[in-house]
Order: structure tokens, then C-alpha cells, then sequence
């Protein structure tokens, strides 16, 4: 009696693992490594950045609209373009613009040398400027100079023995970095212990960041003329 | 429990054997989850959703910017026709709108694409990617494709703009504030024997990626190239014009 019991609840307790088990083969309960999870989290932190950048478009675009339907009205649209045409100059790196910053002198190390140590370390390379602005754009700088050059989209840099070309001009040390910006944010780029800026200062290189009040950066002065870029015409709709 | 008989005990045996199989079935599966780090599929399914909405969102968003843009448009160029002081305005508008970025731009040029170490090649034994960690080399790159005219330069699609950002942020390259992974497709207009040769000179940024960091870099020349735009704003909080 008490045996059949027994072998009653062993086959329901079967039955049920059984199901469970099945269940788990079906699929739904299927593993999938991290890696697959980690990187759907990846497109999707991507996808969520695109749309605040749209999301930023939409609400400039939406008030220009605003604006200019306003001038329109007035008769004034030649106006507004004219302000149109003065904040895409801005922002083309075309327009000389002030404001608090800070600025950053840079030049090779005159410490002396330990036995065997390589001079180069004491010099200042193209990386190291690229690698300091790189830095100061991090922290938020809105314009910035090299020895009196507006830094811009095309603007090379090239260091060679004591001087530096940028923008076809060639300039020697010290290297004079301008930024315009968060004062705090821009000096913690070039100061604080782990940036690059500090870095440099720790191995023996000339690195020292002061904040002002009032920064200028000139604008950039080549002339721009495309030989291979062309705008691409945008379809009209209909 | 006094008349065992043989049927009864082999019959119990069975079924306890059964029992064990599946308990031990059961504990690997879930031993597995939480130790290796492996999740159910469900969570996938999830993710895969939250994606496509996500994606459609970004979609939807996209066509309503597409048409806001044609309407400012519309206003801004509506008497270009007659006035040719206005025509010229919107003429300068443009130039410096490509110059500043803001305009998708095609032409000759090249094309660099960038990926971490074959498995083979990887010595370094960590886990991470090494491109990423060492993305100077992609500032470099980009130097250098300056240095030799580059005309406008993207990397996975990002313009490069005067303030671009290059920022390594926990597991991603965050460029223009959008994160980016490799590999890293980094794409110039130019003159394209030019900027390839800059690229390849001996003991050069890709003699560089190559030899010391073992990155596998591929060149590849186009007749015709597209760039996209740069895809917000920019806005100044700090810098204004100087009277």
C-alpha cells in the first residue's frame, strides 16, 4: 500500500521535472552568452544618443522656423539671413570669438637627462599636442588656438625638432594652446593627475594651465576652396 | 514494508535513477546561468525589442527633422528668386554650412578600415579591444590625413568637426558624444593617391598600427566617397564675437 504511494508521488515528481526540463529545451529558456546581451546594450545606448542629437535639431530647426516666419511677415528675411550667416561663421571656425578659458603653455623639458634616457622623452611631439586638445575638446572648448591658428576641422599639426606647423604656418616653442570654455573643466584637463597634460608635466616636459577671464581666438585665416568635395543636392520633396 | 517483492524495488529504482538524471540536468543548467554569465534567451527577446522600438523611434524622428529642415528651407530661399541679395545670402549660408560640417558631402578619397588583432595575433592576453584603448592612433590618423588635404573626415560615420571629441568611456569610443566600437571605419575626400601614400609612408601611421600594436588595417581608394553630416548642434555658452 504504502509502496504504491511511494512510486505515485516518485512518477508525479518525474512527470513535472520532465515538462520543466522539456520546457527549458524548447527555447524559451535557451542561454545566450553576455556578449550577444552586452551588445544590443551597446546599438541600443548608440541609438538613444542619435535620437538626443535629432531631438537637438528639431528643436533648433523648429524655432528658426518660428523666427523666420516672423521676419517674413515684417519683410525682413534679408535680416535674419544676415544673423543665419553670422552663426554659421561662428561655427565654421571663420569668426574670432572671447571668452573665459584657459590658457596652456607647452614646451620641451630642460631638466637633465638620467643615464640612458632617451631625449626624445623630453620633447614635445605631435601626439602630445594632438592628445592635449584632444583634451581640452572633452572637457567642452568651443574655439581654440595654437600659436595665434584657429584650430579647425582640416587644421594639421606637425612638430619638428623646436618648431610646430599648423595650418601651413610654422611657429616655434613655446607651444601657446588657447581655449575658450569652462575655465575649471578646461585647467582640469591639462592639471588633474591621470590627464595626459599631467603626464607630460610628470616625465619633465614644460606644462603649466592658468584660467582667464577673457580669452581671444582669432579666426582661422586660409583661404577654403574645395578641389574634390562636393555638396551632395538634396532631392526637393515634392 | 514487509513483502518486498523484486517488481516493485527495480520499478522504484528506475524512476529514482530518472529523478537524479533530471535534478542533475536542472543544477547544471542553473549553475550555468548565474556562474558564466550566460542569460536566457528571454532577456535577448527583450533587448531585441527595446532595439527595434528604439530604432523606430529614431526613424520617426529622422522623417519629422527631414521635414522641418525643407520647410526652413523653403522660407529661407522663398525670394532668392527675386531679390539676388538674398540668393547671395543663402549662396554664403551654405558655403559655411559644408564648412562647418553640416552638410552630407561626396568625392574622391579613401577609406581606412581598422580592426583589433586576429586571434592569433593578440599577445597581450587581455580582454579589451586594442584599438579602442589606444585611439590616439586614430587622432594621428586623422593629422595626418589633414596634413596631406583631406577635405572632410569621418570615423564610423561621425564627422569630424573643429571641436570633435575623441573620448574613451567605459566600454565604448565615444565620438561627438555618440558611442562608437570597433572595428573603426575611418573615411576622407581628398586626392586619393595622396592621402593613401601620407598614410602608407614608411614607419607611417599605418606602418605604425601594424608593426606595434599587430591592428589589421585595410586602404582602400574611392572615385567617389560619402560623408555624412554632422547631426546636432552646435552652441556656444562661453564664446562670443569679439567687437
Amino acid at each position: 500500500m504504502s509502496n504504491k504511494y511511494y512510486i505515485f508521488m516518485m512518477a508525479c515528481i518525474v512527470g513535472l521535472l520532465m515538462a520543466f526540463t522539456l520546457k527549458n529545451a524548447s527555447g524559451e529558456y535557451r542561454i545566450v552568452p553576455f556578449k550577444v546581451i552586452n551588445d544590443y546594450k551597446k546599438v541600443i545606448e548608440k541609438e538613444h544618443a542619435e535620437i538626443k542629437s535629432i531631438r537637438n535639431l528639431l528643436d533648433e530647426t523648429t524655432e528658426k522656423i518660428e523666427y523666420f516666419k516672423g521676419e517674413q511677415a515684417e519683410g525682413d528675411v534679408g535680416d535674419a539671413l544676415k544673423k543665419e550667416l553670422d552663426g554659421y561663421r561662428a561655427s565654421a571656425g571663420l569668426m574670432a570669438l572671447e571668452g573665459p578659458g584657459v590658457l596652456v603653455i607647452l614646451s620641451d623639458g630642460d631638466r637633465e637627462l638620467i643615464d640612458g634616457e632617451d631625449p626624445n622623452n623630453l620633447l614635445v611631439h605631435d601626439i602630445d599636442v594632438l592628445n592635449i586638445v584632444n583634451g581640452l575638446k572633452i572637457a567642452g572648448a568651443e574655439a581654440i588656438s595654437l600659436n595665434g591658428q584657429r584650430v579647425v576641422s582640416i587644421s594639421e599639426i606637425n612638430c619638428a625638432g623646436p618648431t610646430i606647423k599648423i595650418n601651413d604656418r610654422v611657429y616655434s616653442q613655446p607651444y601657446i594652446i588657447k581655449a575658450i570654455g569652462n575655465p575649471d573643466y578646461l585647467r582640469a584637463a591639462i592639471k588633474a593627475p591621470g590627464t595626459y597634460g599631467n603626464l607630460l608635466k610628470q616625465v619633465g616636459l614644460f606644462v603649466e594651465a592658468n584660467t582667464s577671464v577673457s580669452i581671444t581666438v582669432p579666426a582661422y585665416e586660409e583661404q577654403i576652396d574645395y578641389k574634390y568635395l562636393k555638396v551632395i543636392e538634396r532631392s526637393e520633396k515634392p | 514494508m514487509n513483502r518486498f517483492n523484486l517488481k516493485t524495488n527495480i520499478i522504484i529504482g528506475l524512476i529514482s535513477v530518472v529523478l537524479g538524471i533530471f535534478f542533475s540536468i536542472q543544477y547544471k543548467a542553473v549553475n550555468n546561468d548565474y556562474l558564466e554569465g550566460l542569460f536566457p534567451s528571454q532577456r535577448a527577446i527583450q533587448l531585441e525589442n527595446e532595439l527595434s522600438n528604439t530604432m523606430a523611434e529614431k526613424e520617426n524622428l529622422q522623417e519629422q527633422l527631414e521635414d522641418y529642415e525643407a520647410e526652413l528651407r523653403n522660407i529661407k530661399e522663398s525670394e532668392s528668386k527675386e531679390s539676388a541679395v538674398i540668393k547671395s545670402l543663402n549662396d554664403e549660408i551654405l558655403k559655411f554650412r559644408v564648412i562647418a560640417g553640416f552638410e552630407d558631402v561626396e568625392g574622391e578619397g579613401v577609406q581606412v578600415a581598422i580592426e583589433d588583432p586576429s586571434a592569433e595575433m593578440d599577445y597581450s592576453g587581455e580582454a579589451g579591444s586594442v584599438i579602442m584603448y589606444n585611439y590616439d592612433l586614430i587622432l594621428s590618423m586623422i593629422n595626418i590625413l589633414n596634413a596631406a588635404g583631406a577635405e572632410a573626415i569621418s570615423v564610423n560615420n561621425q564627422r569630424i568637426i573643429a571641436m570633435t571629441e575623441i573620448h574613451l568611456a567605459g566600454n565604448n569610443l565615444n565620438i561627438n558624444n555618440v558611442p562608437t566600437a570597433p572595428p573603426f571605419v575611418v573615411k576622407a575626400i581628398g586626392n586619393s593617391d595622396t592621402l593613401e601614400a601620407a598614410l602608407n609612408i614608411r614607419y607611417g601611421i599605418v606602418w605604425e598600427m601594424r608593426e606595434n600594436y599587430k591592428l589589421q588595417v585595410g586602404i582602400k581608394k574611392f572615385e567617389n566617397i560619402m560623408i555624412e553630416k554632422y547631426k546636432d548642434v552646435i552652441k556656444f555658452r562661453y564664446a562670443e564675437p569679439v567687437e
